[in-house]
């Protein structure tokens, strides 16, 4: 299975293939992260991190591949593995030595206003529910109103897509009210 | 706020490019003028990412779980707000009553049955909703122990996978259970099971067609547990059908626990039949269906390693460039149990400088590799691990393997440096292939060969380079050759169209070939140093920058054209040919203004930027660029002491990698083997195809591109070190010549291994074909048995009149007097069972495509069956018309006494279930 292949599963929304397929490069990461001090716990999380960012990217279609799938998602996961071992262990001086060094493009392509996306994950959790089911049966399972309304027992389908658009105003709302430091510019900046 | 969600949906529009031109235009416009709008945009974006993160992530966990079912699945369950104590005793009173519903609907199912199809068995007992058919054996439990406070996940045999989260336990008094967890699981997919469990299959007016069914129990040393509310475990049982129609389907047991209930709505029974059993299944929902990932991605890994052993025996059938027997297989080739193998360091010297690993078959043909120094390995779990990495590595790189370990010359030149890599067990290795492999290390020569060079440069065609240190110029030749050493000149450079090097001491600057005659000279005035020569790129012009700051112009035969001095307060620093054939010059100035100069001296034009010239590292493909970071690590690392013997430091130290940048984004990597070193300067060659790196102990390395991909870079690594080093390619045309007789012995090694790879694949892909392609999951929030149904029904049906013949008349007179239990199988995998009863033979359908036979169970556990041989006998039109059938049935010579002697009875193996 080539990467040019996983790029086209992905774009054409196949995405369980796609990540079984991307999954098959957590060995390596997971190995990274335990030598590097990490718990397999660790290892997963940061791997799953990884592979988000890189989904996320490669969804885009003018994202260019420049170098392989698993180098990419090593360098990202090396990167966050460093940041979080630096948030924890913030007060020892050093740390291991890791394998490989760090993929500048991951890097930069992390920098990208993570505060802003950071507090968007954190409003959903507490969006709870019945709200953040419709919204990822919207968005990320990609289902018709129609579907959804049935699913989830909303009635019919305008009132599921009212719903809809009123969790999404409720979330809107919660990040607005909730972080007030949260700067607008800061998700201005925030270009996908 | 109706306002407010009609722009929502625009922005949704908008973002989901569901717009025409002309809207999508005029939102675009909007947009530029309206602060507000985007702020709206960008935060729906920005929510709309996030959903689709949180999607994914719970997708990874999912397949997580389905990949690594070992690992502990606890930490990934977000606690539940609502505490399993206080949900309890809200539950209680409610659960109770519905207790007592159940109770009361149980007693309204147990109609009698005729007393003469009555036996010990077949009496529908109250209390459990089902018991088992025969006595002395069942489907058996297989026990999956879980720590309670942790959760876990397992996978099973059939393929289905059980993930327990963290605190899904409660005691009958609904506390939390802590410590081990004994869940029982069985599953059931072939009539023989079902019958053997005894569970009832019917359901409202027809019979299940089950897609699987399972039963999960859980207890701790004994005493029932129970699900915690709020708490599922996640069932995703293997199904050997994906046909539609199928749902989920809940046992209704009326001696469930109160706390059990929780979660399951109760459908009224409303359909108690005639003489049947009631119906007990709770209808749960639809089905879902995911493809079982591990058991596709496993074959699939596996059919590459049957490639792999494919190629492997071509390449042993062809191979040996009419060697004759040089790569044959082990059978014909005697061996004995000791492989020994090298990794060459040096093409010089291949006794000294070789690393020695060692192979060793074990007493069941297993290899494993060893270094010659320790024989033995004193810890069998490491042993274990070094041979599973190592087993995997040759799986994914069998051709690797066969000519493995050449290293590129000269990249470990010091053995005893290297030995710690020996002592090492290494439990993993990674291969990728670089751009740059490195081809060898030059050694300085000089007075002080620790100096750092002062400046290396290649030759216009890439094959010559000059190297300045120590007040002496060296010449090389990329294989490694000294051919000339100028001393008293610090700096030079290569003539672009003649055998020769412009050398500069204190004095001038002059021509000399390459055996150092001297040609022409070029001078200023007075006695100048120039720290920078260049030449002009048709060759006519040299330019050079003096430690004066001047900047001055020859032609080539040695006439001064120009002295270019900046005429204000400020003096030149950087000086280069601005055209090839140099009639222009650009200068930059102390101050940072930059001054283009004609032929005659006069400034033409101030570009305000001096040309990213000529790097510390030089740049022959535009696209390509290289730079070093350097970054401080507490390195460890063994390095020998005095002796030689290995000591450990623990160093902080700032080592350098070099990127190698391709249009500005890193491709590749490369660092020296010796961490301590550091890289100061790296040149490319001017074709691209060489790259040369200075270390700040003095010494010169260089590499070559790696075009056919046949060198890689190895890492190997285990949990505190990581070593790097290059292997080659299987090579048609050994470089080494002694490398054929090493070559036989890794072709019979690698035999050996395929071998012992394929009965470790032939094995597992046994077990993996026997796994279900299909997943359902369900969400247990109350232990019982589950089971994916769908109402059997065949409109091709013939009805017939039948009468059961037994062969006997003592049995038949057996039948009619005690009575037994009757089945008739059928569907078209054979698993739908049909309790028969009295009545059902004046009118017993029988469908012609179905897998068919009837058993009648006598008591005695014998078992009389009329099979499918036998139903493939019959003559389908005459039934039709006849509408009558007598069945002789064969009497078993045996009674069951296992469940694999019912299964083989019936014609059904035991795969598939997890219960061998």
């Amino acid at each position: 299975m080539s990467d040019d292949h996983i790029l086209q599963l992905i774009r054409s929304g196949k995405r369980s293939e796609a990540l079984a397929r991307v999954y098959q490069h957590y060995p390596k990461v997971r190995q990274l992260v335990v030598m590097a001090n990490g718990s397999e716990d660790d290892a997963k999380d940061v791997f799953q991190e990884g592979v988000i960012v890189f989904y996320q990217k490669a969804e885009r279609p003018d994202f260019q591949l420049t170098a392989s799938i698993g180098t990419f998602l090593y360098s990202v996961c090396r990167n966050l593995w460093h940041t979080r071992y630096r948030q924890v262990h913030a007060r020892e001086a050093h740390w291991t030595e890791l394998p490989e060094p760090a993929h500048h493009e991951a890097e930069r392509w992390l920098d990208e206003s993570p505060d802003a996306a950071a507090v968007a994950d954190q409003m959903l959790t507490a969006l709870g529910d019945p709200c953040g089911a419709i919204l990822r049966a919207f968005y990320y399972q990609k289902l018709s109103m129609r579907d959804i309304a049935a699913r989830l027992g909303l009635g019919s389908e305008n009132n599921a897509k009212l719903r809809k658009f009123k969790c999404l105003e409720r979330a809107k709302k919660m990040v607005r009210d909730r972080f007030p430091f949260l700067s607008l510019i800061s998700i201005l900046h925030y270009e996908n | 706020m109706r306002t407010e969600l009609e722009q929502m949906a625009l922005i949704e529009r908008y973002l989901q490019g569901a717009m025409g031109q002309a809207e999508q235009q005029q939102f675009e416009a909007k947009l530029a003028n309206d602060p507000a709008l985007r702020q709206e945009l960008a935060l729906q974006k920005l929510l709309v990412k996030a959903v689709e993160r949180q999607g994914l992530k719970e997708e990874l966990a999912a397949l997580h779980a389905q990949l690594y079912p070992a690992g502990p699945a606890a930490a990934t369950v977000p606690p539940r707000p609502n505490s399993p104590p206080a949900r309890a005793r809200w539950l209680r009173p409610r659960n109770l009553a519905l207790a007592a519903m159940l109770t009361l609907g149980a007693g309204l199912c147990e109609v009698p049955l005729p007393p003469q199809w009555r036996t010990e068995s077949s009496v529908v007992a109250s209390a459990p909703a089902f018991t088992p058919t025969f006595a002395g054996f069942d489907v058996p439990f297989q026990t999956l122990e879980v720590e309670a406070g942790a959760g876990r996940a397992f996978r099973l045999a059939s393929g289905s996978q059980v993930r327990v989260p963290a605190g899904a336990f409660v005691d009958q008094r609904g506390q939390p259970v802590a410590g081990q967890v004994q869940l029982r699981y069985r599953e059931f997919h072939q009539a023989a099971e079902i019958i053997a469990s005894g569970i009832p299959m019917e359901y409202q007016n027809g019979v299940f067609e089950s897609g699987g069914m399972f039963e999960l129990r859980g207890q701790q040393g004994g005493v029932p547990v129970y699900i915690a509310p709020g708490k599922r475990i996640e069932v995703k049982l293997a199904s050997f059908t994906d046909d539609p129609g199928f749902k989920h389907y809940y046992l209704e047991e009326p001696a469930a626990p109160p706390l059990a209930l929780n979660g399951l709505g109760l459908v009224p029974t409303a359909h108690a039949q005639d003489a049947r059993l009631s119906t007990r299944w709770l209808e749960l929902g639809p089905t879902n269906i995911e493809p079982n990932i591990f058991k596709k991605n496993r074959l699939d890994s596996l059919v590459k390693i049957r490639l792999a052993q494919a190629q492997a025996k071509a390449q042993a059938a062809n191979g040996g460039d009419g060697d004759g027997p040089a790569s044959a297989l082990p059978a014909t080739t005697p061996l004995d149990n000791r492989w020994e193998f090298r990794l060459q360091v040096s093409a010089k010297k291949p006794e000294s400088d070789t690393l020695n690993l060692q192979a060793v078959m074990d007493g069941k043909g297993r290899v494993q590799l060893v270094p010659r120094q320790r024989p033995r390995m004193a810890n069998p779990s490491k042993q274990l691990r070094q041979k599973t990495a190592f087993l995997q590595f040759l799986a994914d790189n069998p051709l690797i393997w066969r000519y493995a370990g050449r290293l590129a010359a000269e990249e470990h030149p010091n053995l005893a440096r290297n030995r710690w890599v020996l002592d090492q067990t290494w439990t993993s290795v990674h291969l990728q292939a670089p751009l740059f492999v490195p081809k060898r290390r030059l050694t300085p020569q000089g007075p002080s060969p620790q100096t750092q060079p002062r400046f290396v440069a290649f030759s216009p065609d890439s094959r010559l380079m000059l190297l300045g240190r120590d007040g002496q110029v060296e010449l090389w030749n990329t294989q490694g050759g000294l051919l000339h050493t100028f001393r008293g000149y610090h700096f030079a450079t290569f003539a672009p169209h003649a055998p020769q090097v412009l050398l500069a001491n204190a004095q001038e600057a002059h021509l000399a070939d390459f055996s150092g005659q001297a040609g022409v000279r070029y001078r200023a005035s007075r006695p100048t140093k120039f720290s920078r020569l260049e030449f002009s790129a048709d060759g006519q012009r040299v330019l050079g920058f003096g430690t004066d700051e001047v900047v001055r112009v020859w032609q080539q035969d040695g006439t001064l054209i120009s002295q270019l001095k900046d005429s204000r307060k400020s003096w030149f620093v950087e000086a280069t040919f601005n055209t090839a054939d140099g009639k222009q010059v650009l200068a930059q100035a102390h101050d940072g203004e930059v001054l283009l100069y004609n032929d005659s001296g006069q400034v033409i034009d101030k570009p305000g930027q001096f040309p990213a010239s000529v790097p510390k590292f030089g740049l022959p493909d535009p696209s390509l660029r290289a730079r070093a970071d350097r970054k401080t690590f507490t390195h460890w690392a063994r390095m020998p002491n005095k002796r030689g013997d290995s000591v450990q430091i623990n160093q902080r130290k700032v080592i350098s990698a070099l990127y190698i940048l391709q249009n500005d984004l890193p491709v590749d990597w490369l660092r020296l083997d010796d961490p301590r070193q550091q890289i100061v300067q790296a040149h490319f060659a001017p074709d691209g195809q060489a790259l040369v790196v200075s270390a700040d102990d003095g010494h010169l390395y260089l590499w070559q591109r790696n075009l056919s991909d046949s060198v890689q870079r190895m890492e190997l690594a285990n949990d505190q070190y990581s070593f790097v080093t290059h292997v080659r390619k299987a090579n048609p045309q050994p470089l080494l010549a002694n490398s054929r007789p090493a070559a036989r012995k890794l072709d019979s090694l690698l035999a050996l291994y395929l071998a012992e790879a394929k009965a470790q694949n032939a094995e597992e892909q046994a077990k993996l074909e026997a796994e279900a392609n299909v997943l359902r999951t369900f969400g247990v929030e109350k232990f019982g048995v589950y089971n994916i149904d769908r109402l059997y029904h065949d409109p091709a049906v013939v009805a017939v009149q039948a009468t059961l013949d037994l062969g006997t008349p003592a049995l038949n007179q057996q039948l009619a007097d005690q009575g037994a239990r009757a089945y008739y199988l059928t569907g078209a995998r054979g698993n739908v069972v049909i309790r028969l009863f009295p009545s059902d033979l004046r009118r017993l359908p029988l469908s012609p495509q179905g897998q068919n036979q009837l058993l009648v169970l006598l008591p005695g556990q014998r078992v009389a069956r009329y099979g499918p041989a036998e139903f493939a006998k019959l003559d389908w039109a005459q039934l039709r018309l006849t509408q009558q059938c007598d069945f002789r049935f064969t009497v078993a010579p045996q009674p069951v006494q296992s469940l694999a002697q019912w299964q083989a009875l019936l014609g059904q193996a035991s795969t598939g279930a997890p219960n061998g």
